[in-house]
């Protein structure tokens, strides 16, 4: 009895900050139910809860099959022998309740809205990942495998990379993109992302390819495999995880991003999910359910990546932690 | 063994060169053209197109200002943090650093100010080195007297000091340096930012410690399932994108809609900061004006900190948690027999073992603070909120560059961050890392 307490304690203590870090998703995903009165009437319940605080909307009068309530049907049919339309200016309305229901059509706006961002994003990131894995992979085995005139130099090329923080060089780079006729266009970010993430996963992979035995490539040489072919048939099948644990890394890295894409695109209909987010958080006039529907959708993609990947994830964000 | 390849072989087997040229290609064009080209641009009055006059250093000087007294305790600022980081200066021994510390501060107050005022040409007065003769001696003056009071600051600090008394004197020092730099002939604005930044860091010091406070009760959890479950839970909150937590967190603070005053005003809480405000007289809790958190100049910076509560960062929580990992049962078993209680086995045994990640952790804190001017632009603007009141560095640079056209002012502030940056990443590569 004596030692149970402690135990509690210590669960109460993190079931309260994780409750806390996660009270925001609550209420994105709460919000994204809503329309705005019902946000002001009930923040914080969920909406079919929300009972206690009535409010009331104005809808026209039905007599469709799945109306319930009389007072609608009623009127309607009153209307109709009226010689009225449903098109018509005179159509009745009525008071409807709104806090019992569950405004699902702001999914369906906000994906109008945010789905284009999503697929110009998911091109980049692909892109993006599929290019600076190709490229790095093939200057790590070079780094890995030869000793040539020029490979210490040409490493610690790369290396200085790390130590340069990308603060200073944004203008010029602005001024390099313009001049290329770059600006405004998703190939822009595919570029900077693949250049972007090149120092890292080639110190990774080298690492990686140097602890693979070397005679290994001594024999397929001597079977005259070429450097390209050593890549395909020895390296590549035996780095699934670390492959992938750089892929996910750099595709969150490149989810995340806005910076860029907030300086280089114009285009509304070429903004990249956060770039996107950032010009729906900018209209005057908010629809709340609509904006957290979006966030919603928006967190979708990477919550799915986290479910099927979790293990790499965890690895992977401590590794890169450390790596910085 | 890698393969060697003399210079003999390289006429037939160039081709290994093609695996590293794409790569190779791309860095040069998108990574060190732009950098270079930062460095180069620094010296001009550039807008980013047509304008282009190389003003030399300018730039700098009309950034930082060349107050020789500035300088001075900016270099045994530097050189204090060094050795309360790290313990251990290996650089130079004894009081042959605190003379070199001078001698830097003389070179630097000569560079910058006879250089840049020969390069102003616009000097009326007599001159020695473009410098007037007053100026001149003040400045050699106050270089004299900081040799010298660092050669004793330096005997003092090394016999007897206790550790406490050492970081509490590197504060002072820091505060100092920055009310000095606020009657400095520098950009106002740009050593604001610094004082912002310094502030920031601090609270980010202190956000740190909910991190370890999470990481060390899950490690006490008996039940390894549990371990396992919170663990994974707390992933869970940040695999959202970071954009969606900041414009959430944004939406919170809204003055009429917000979460956050929707609580206030529920509880009855704002009740309670009318009263206390009542007392201090801060003007900011006032009866019958739901506070506006993001755009009352006097909320911005304190709505800043309190950004993200709780402030569990999950790589923060990982990381402890793997350096956790490692201390064995018998230690707590040793302990309890001891007699140890709750506090002390977090003080003589966990916090001991991640020492290395808290260190880590707050070089890299520091540095991303640093850096951050992102989430300030989304949340406040370019004008870095009300009266400027967040408007850091780096916001400085960006508004500077792509709102007023004055880009080559704003590649002398990236130069100065990158500087800043530089030397906190060498002390982390130096000191921090290696003692794993």
């Amino acid at each position: 009895m004596n030692k149970r307490w402690p135990e509690i304690v210590k669960h109460a203590l993190i079931i309260t900050i994780l409750g806390f870090s996660f009270f925001p998703l609550y209420m994105t995903f709460n919000i994204s139910l809503k329309n705005n009165k019902q946000f002001a009437a009930s923040p914080f319940g969920l909406p079919d809860l929300a009972g206690l605080t009535e409010t009331f909307d104005w809808v026209p009068a039905s007599d469709k099959p799945g109306t319930y309530d009389p007072k609608s049907i009623n009127a309607a049919i009153e209307a109709r022998e009226r010689g009225l339309t449903p098109e018509s200016k005179d159509w009745p309305m009525v008071r409807k309740s709104t806090s019992t229901t569950i405004h699902w059509e702001n999914w369906s706006k906000a994906w109008g809205i945010v789905g284009g961002y999503i697929f110009n994003t998911v091109f980049v990131a692909v892109t993006a990942v599929v290019c600076a894995l190709c490229l790095s992979m093939c200057a790590a085995f070079f780094f890995a495998r030869y000793r040539i005139a020029g490979s210490s130099i040409l490493w610690y090329v790369f290396l200085v990379l790390m130590l340069m923080p990308s603060v200073a060089n944004l203008i010029p780079l602005f001024m390099l993109l313009r001049n290329l006729d770059l600006l405004n266009s998703l190939w822009a970010l595919v570029i900077m992302g693949t250049t972007g993430a090149q120092v890292v996963q080639i110190y990774v992979l080298r690492n990686f390819i140097e602890d693979i035995p070397q005679d290994l490539f001594d024999s397929a040489e001597v079977d005259g495999a070429s450097p390209f072919m050593q890549i395909v048939n020895i390296v590549l099948p035996m780095s699934g995880s670390v492959i992938s644990t750089l892929a996910i890394l750099q595709f969150i890295q490149l989810w995340n991003d806005f910076i860029l894409p907030f300086i280089l695109i114009r285009d509304d209909a070429l903004l990249t999910l956060a770039a996107g987010l950032v010009k729906l958080d900018g209209e005057y006039v908010k629809m709340w359910g609509e904006m957290m529907a979006g966030y919603s959708i928006a967190s979708i993609p990477l919550i799915l990546l986290f479910v099927f990947t979790m293990r790499l994830f965890v690895k992977g964000i401590a590794a890169g932690a450390v790596k910085g | 063994m890698p393969k060697v390849i003399s210079f003999k072989q390289i006429r037939y087997r160039w081709p290994v060169y093609l695996f590293i040229l794409p790569s190779l290609f791309l860095i040069c064009v998108f990574s060190y053209y732009p950098a270079i080209n930062a460095i180069y641009h620094s010296f001009y009055r550039w807008n980013g197109s047509a304008i282009e006059d190389f003003i030399g250093l300018d730039n700098f000087r009309d950034l930082l200002g060349w107050s020789p007294t500035l300088w001075t305790v900016l270099a045994v600022w530097i050189c204090l943090m060094m050795m309360a980081l790290t313990g251990k200066p290996g650089w130079a021994k004894g009081w042959a650093k605190w003379a070199l510390c001078g001698f830097v501060t003389l070179v630097g107050a000569i560079i910058f100010g006879a250089v840049g005022e020969i390069s102003l040409s616009s000097a009326t007065e007599a001159t020695i080195l473009g410098l007037s003769a007053a100026d001149a001696a003040s400045w050699i003056t106050v270089s004299m007297v900081s040799v010298i009071g660092a050669i004793l600051l330096n005997i003092v600090w090394n016999n007897g000091f206790t550790n406490a008394i050492k970081v509490l004197g590197v504060v002072f020092g820091t505060l100092w340096f920055f009310d000095l730099s606020m009657q400095n002939t520098g950009d106002k604005i740009l050593w604001y930012g610094f004082a912002v930044i310094f502030l920031l860091v601090v609270a980010n010091v202190v956000k740190m410690i909910p991190s370890i406070i999470a990481a060390v009760f899950i490690h006490r959890l008996k039940n390894e399932k549990a371990q396992y479950i919170y663990r994974v839970l707390f992933v869970v909150p940040m695999i959202i994108p970071a954009m969606v937590y900041l414009l959430v967190w944004k939406f919170f603070y809204d003055p009429n809609q917000g979460v956050l005053n929707i609580i206030l005003y529920r509880t009855g809480l704002i009740d309670l900061l009318i009263w206390i405000d009542g007392i201090f007289h801060w003007g900011v809790f006032v009866e019958g004006r739901p506070p506006s958190w993001l755009g009352d100049a006097k909320l911005v910076l304190p709505s800043l900190i309190f950004w993200g509560f709780p402030w569990v960062g999950v790589v923060g929580v990982l990381l402890y948690l793997a350096g956790l990992s490692s201390i064995s049962e018998d230690v707590y078993e040793a302990a309890d027999l001891d007699g140890v209680n709750w506090f002390q086995k977090f003080t003589k045994i966990e916090l001991p073992l991640i020492l290395t990640q808290v260190r880590i952790n707050l070089i890299m804190m520091v540095i991303a603070t640093l850096k951050t001017y992102g989430q300030i632009l989304i949340i406040l603007g370019d004008s870095g909120g009300p009266k400027g009141v967040a408007l850091v560095p780096g916001l400085y640079m960006f508004k500077n560059a792509f709102v007023e056209g004055y880009a080559g002012k704003a590649c002398a502030i990236g130069l100065v961050l990158f500087v800043f940056i530089l030397i906190l990443t060498e002390v982390n590569n130096r000191y921090v890392r290696v003692e794993k």
